[in-house]
């Protein structure tokens, strides 16, 4: 079923492709641009895909059934997009690349880990998530966003969002410390 | 000693990078121009196809199918864009054409000086002469153009003979 926001901008999308579009985009491209920048390191490259998901996002839109919500089916074309793009560009790494997103080092299980290296492990470990624990995880923990916040964007229960996320935290230091 | 367990509470995560000022305010305008050229794009591969298609459909049973795609996308857009296509081909068409009369006109007139280097004037009025008249001034030419001193030796020799034998006839 889809969210209250959802079904305004679907609406909308319906009366005026083009209104319903533009509210699209200023609804999630933020969220979408900093899924994308964390897994680039850059903002030029962020650009590049962020337009390419919403050409993608306006030529899929006649075809959407509305059976998911439209964040997570955003996410997931955000997600596989960069994935190719890095997979293509891996040859060709940028000279401007971001900070890392961890600012400090970790010692864990006498193995220290620098910022550099946590922050890799740490968008490594998000890479291996199934996709509702990836999405509830990076929009909990990086946009800091609240369970009810998170519920309008996805259509979820706040319950099952907190489970969702319990289980992502507990495979991520897992995997950390298996590192 | 360091706890295994609330790894993630104890990562300080790092302020976020800068993005260029107004970039997510005109964001939109740059996904609407990128949509709009892959459409032009799209548009002009289209028409390419479909004249393709045009050419190689020749089944009759297929004119209906011929008939929906083609008026389908002939939108006034497209119908400008193969226009300007049309005048492409057509002016590319002329110009080769163009380029290949001069290569023919000179190749024309080379053969044709050829000609007049290797034939003489004379030549050329023979070929307005009737067979008879042709055949006499062969025949009368080829006797005035031995003139070689062999020939004249042997026209004088004959002669001697002859003036020899009719004195030695005259005398008998």
């Amino acid at each position: 079923m889809l969210s209250k926001l959802d079904q305004n901008l679907w609406q909308l999308y319906q009366v005026d492709n083009t209104a319903g579009f533009n509210k699209i985009v200023s609804t999630f491209q933020e969220r979408i641009y900093w899924q994308i920048r964390r897994m680039t390191k850059n903002h030029n490259d962020t650009e590049d895909i962020l337009q390419n998901v919403f050409v993608k996002v306006w030529r899929g839109l006649p075809k959407f059934k509305a059976e998911s919500a439209i964040y997570s089916w955003i996410y997931r074309i955000a997600f596989n997009e960069t994935a190719t793009f890095l997979k293509k560009e891996k040859k060709h790494l940028s000279s401007d690349v971001d900070d890392p997103i961890i600012e400090n080092t970790l010692s864990v299980d006498g193995k220290t880990f620098s910022s550099q290296e946590i922050s890799e492990v740490l968008m490594q470990a998000i890479a291996t998530l199934p996709e509702k624990q990836a999405q509830v995880f990076q929009l909990k923990y990086f946009d800091d966003l609240q369970y009810g916040a998170i519920s309008e964007l996805l259509g979820t229960s706040v319950g099952g969002l907190k489970a969702n996320y319990h289980i992502a935290v507990k495979k991520i230091e897992e995997f950390i410390l298996n590192r | 000693m360091e706890k295994r367990s609330d790894i993630l509470n104890r990562l300080t995560k790092a302020k976020r990078p800068t993005v260029p000022a107004s970039f997510f305010e005109t964001f939109s305008d740059e996904v609407w121009q990128l949509i709009l050229l892959e459409d032009e794009t799209d548009g002009f591969l289209n028409d390419l196809k479909i004249k393709r298609f045009k050419n190689d459909l020749n089944d009759p049973q297929k004119t209906d199918l011929k008939y929906v795609i083609v008026s389908g996308s002939e939108t006034p857009e497209r119908q400008k864009k193969s226009a300007t296509i049309r005048h492409l081909s057509l002016w590319l068409g002329a110009v080769a054409a163009s380029v290949a009369l001069i290569f023919a006109v000179s190749f024309f007139n080379e053969s044709q000086s050829q000609v007049a280097d290797t034939l003489s004037t004379e030549e050329v009025l023979l070929a307005y002469l009737d067979e008879e008249d042709l055949v006499d001034y062969i025949v009368e030419n080829s006797a005035e153009t031995e003139t070689d001193s062999v020939a004249l030796l042997n026209e004088y020799l004959y002669e001697e003979m002859e003036d020899g034998l009719f004195e030695y006839y005259e005398n008998l």
